[in-house]
């Protein structure tokens, strides 16, 4: 049986050019999709600080 | 730790947001350069890391009541659609996709701490290749 997968909706965001080649070598380094190693460096990211903003 | 001040005139208008780690010395340095200086206010003390982005967190907020700061951001365009300071802006941007989920994250975050998504997405991704490195380190060790 086929597995539902429930489909993410993906928005654009700016990042600099540095930020570019930090994910560009993530993807190497990995192999995973850019959008993929930004979403998890992002989440986790915003995740670890949103939880001290919010435990404040 | 770095002071983030406002630059009075004698009129009482704010001229000038600046930060400094050595307050004193830039008073002075404004007083020589422009004698319209009545004084020098401090906004507040704030980490090293978060100082330019809290001097322009007061910088928009004098621009939007009106003041007639003279910082170099005023004289140009600043990019309404992701809030991004000139000087970052000067650098060349691309867009990433990300998902719709954490863009949230990045909005309620920018919006609670007066800072822009460049500088909360670049502060990411500056972790996170701080873990590839550990990663990298860790498989040559290892091998």
């Amino acid at each position: 049986m086929k597995k539902a997968v429930k489909k993410k909706t993906k928005t654009t965001i700016a990042v600099s050019m540095e930020g570019k080649r930090i994910l560009d070598r993530a993807v190497e380094t990995t192999g995973i999709r850019a959008f993929r190693i930004t979403d998890e460096a992002l989440s986790e990211w915003s995740q670890k600080h949103l939880t001290i903003s919010e435990e404040v | 730790m770095k002071t983030v001040y406002s630059v009075i005139n004698k009129e009482g208008a704010i001229v000038y947001v600046g930060c400094t780690i050595d307050l004193k010395r830039r008073e002075a340095q404004h007083r020589a350069y422009n004698p319209e200086v009545a004084r020098v206010e401090i906004l507040e003390y704030v980490e090293d890391s978060v100082a330019n982005e809290r001097e322009l967190h007061w910088i928009y907020k004098f621009i939007d009541e009106g003041q007639p700061l003279k910082n170099r951001e005023n004289k140009k365009n600043r990019t309404k659609k992701w809030g991004v300071h000139n000087d970052y802006a000067s650098q060349k941007m691309c867009s990433v996709q990300i998902l719709a989920s954490t863009k949230k994250k990045i909005d309620k975050y920018a919006k609670e701490h007066g800072v822009y998504h460049y500088f909360v997405v670049h502060q990411a991704l500056q972790e996170y290749i701080k873990f590839l490195k550990e990663i990298e380190n860790a498989t040559t060790i290892g091998a």
